[in-house]
């Protein structure tokens, strides 16, 4: 396992990037021992947040209009939403993992996750993009940001257990559980705040729904339609 | 401004850099872990002139048999799908290569990515005066034997695709697993951009769409509905209308197969990658 050490240098976006990357035991060492936790957890926000509006401008490429905003706006405060809710019940799950870890040190690891999914979907953006100016199938963009989302989350998460295990993380079933509460939630922040891809008269759904029956309704309704001409248009659901 | 002796010196050393690339096709891999280690210019420069030439001379090859200008269009169009797809993933592969521990930074990523495409273009441009003999020397579209010809070369330019794939692939990996701080870094590394570049490759190459150009449809640079769909659709909707019309039995023998086949590989896959810290290390 590589070395805890503190980051070379002052600590800024480039510098918990090129960590988060390459030497993720240089960030847990400032997230757990070093003077500079404030500054590190700030400069991984900054970094969330540019990664997340980056891929949400993607995502408002599809249909455009409102949602040029609307989509980056949504997907940062849902996703820093639902870490924020999540937060709590991490604590107490790596507790009854045996490990000692500090509230503030946690928050900063899963600043970190967030920080470390947010790049990778900034890296996925012009793929993404290619994707929305290429096809009109709302059902199909829905699978690609949801496959995106997950792929970016499963890594970013990769982070939270690494540091976890540094700071004294000894059985991994509790955080695991945990881990698949806050894939949840944030898919269905996704439905909560949708349309997110697709276009509404209103900004916000009126309807409740649960994200898998949200999803099986979209699918559904973009394989009845046969893929065709106005789909991006026709139903605000994603 | 430099000198015309200094322009002259520079053009010389990206041709000897141009030079050089052949020489990673052969087993020991030539100059291909100081490319990769120290990129410079000069080797972008020749590997983007290699992808360029070698993607245009087949481009061309692939379009001739519909036309001279459908070879022309397709000449245009394949160095672009090979640029596009670079740039698309670019930054995708520069992340992905750090996180997956190979140690390259972002220069080092392009510097390999590019060389990977270079060492398939050279197979592709190698072959490509054999592909444009045999598309010349055909019988033409609406000619007697002409749906013939159109079938056998669709065949044949297919298989020189795929042969310059997996030749260049399995060039590639060991190149990359030496350059790599560890030889799984590599491997992880290789696989992922792999992964990334087929599936996006794949969309572009369908919105640049006709690359071989069908017998009954006119010569055009893009389609009309470039932009309507997705390759992934298109595959969905070709295996939805397949099952439609097959019988059950056969539609999950089929999908049998399958999960055996990706099972057998997964398997290959356990039993090739190196599962100590021993293993793991560079030669």
């Amino acid at each position: 396992m590589e070395p805890l050490e503190p980051l070379p240098g002052p600590v800024g976006p480039g510098s918990v990037i090129e960590s988060l990357l390459k030497k993720p035991g240089r960030l847990v060492y400032e997230l757990s021992h070093g003077g500079r936790g404030v500054m590190a957890v700030a400069a991984l926000l900054l970094v969330a947040v540019c990664g997340l509006a980056a891929f949400g401008l993607a995502a408002g490429s599809f249909s455009g209009g409102v949602q040029w905003w609307a989509a980056p706006v949504k997907i940062m405060v849902g996703t820093l939403f639902a870490a924020m809710i999540c937060l709590p019940s991490l604590y107490i799950f790596v507790s009854l993992s045996g490990a000692d870890i500090r509230f503030g040190a946690l928050a900063g690891l899963l600043a970190g996750t967030v920080a470390l999914s947010a790049l990778l979907l900034a890296g996925l953006t012009p793929v993404v993009w290619v994707f929305s100016q290429s096809t009109e199938s709302l059902g199909f963009m829905g699978t690609l940001m949801v496959l995106a989302w997950l792929t970016a989350l499963l890594a970013g998460l990769g982070f939270l257990r690494k540091g976890a295990r540094w700071m004294g993380l000894t059985r991994g079933f509790h955080l695991h559980l945990w881990t698949l509460m806050f894939v949840v939630v944030t898919l269905q922040m996704s439905c909560a705040l949708r349309p997110i891809l697709g276009t509404s008269v209103d900004l916000l759904p009126k309807e409740k729904r649960f994200f898998l029956g949200h999803w099986v309704k979209v699918l559904g309704e973009s394989a009845e339609s046969g893929e065709g001409d106005g789909e991006r248009s026709a139903r605000g659901a994603e | 401004m430099k000198s015309p002796e200094g322009q002259r010196e520079e053009a010389g050393d990206v041709m000897a850099a141009m030079l050089a690339l052949p020489g990673m096709l052969r087993p020991g891999g030539g100059e291909a872990g100081e490319w990769i280690e120290e990129p410079t210019w000069k080797r972008v420069v020749a590997c983007l002139v290699v992808i360029v030439l070698g993607g245009a001379a087949f481009g061309y090859s692939l379009g001739l048999w519909r036309a001279g200008l459908m070879g022309g269009y397709v000449a245009v169009k394949l160095p672009l799908l090979v640029l596009l797809t670079l740039v698309t993933n670019g930054l995708l592969n520069g992340l992905l290569a750090q996180l997956l521990g190979s140690g390259f930074g972002f220069r080092q990523t392009v510097q390999a990515q590019l060389m990977s495409f270079a060492l398939f273009a050279l197979i592709t441009g190698a072959l490509s005066p054999v592909t444009a003999a045999m598309a010349w020397g055909a019988p033409g579209p609406g000619e007697k034997g002409g749906q013939q010809a159109y079938q056998i070369i669709l065949l044949t330019q297919t298989l020189a695709i795929a042969y310059a794939g997996v030749t260049s692939c399995r060039r590639f990996l060991p190149l990359l697993e030496r350059a790599a701080e560890t030889v799984l870094a590599g491997r992880r590394v290789f696989f992922a951009w792999l992964a990334g570049n087929l599936f996006v490759g794949a969309q572009l190459s369908w919105n640049l769409r006709p690359f071989f150009g069908q017998p009954g449809r006119p010569v055009e640079f893009l389609r009309a509905d470039w932009n309507r769909s997705s390759f992934y659709e298109a595959i969905w909707r070709n295996v939805a209308s397949l099952a439609g019309e097959v019988d059950g039995g056969v539609w999950w023998a089929v999908v049998g197969m399958c999960g055996l086949v990706v099972a057998g590989m997964f398997h290959a896959r356990v039993k090739t990658f190196p599962t100590t810290t021993q293993d793991n290390e560079r030669p």
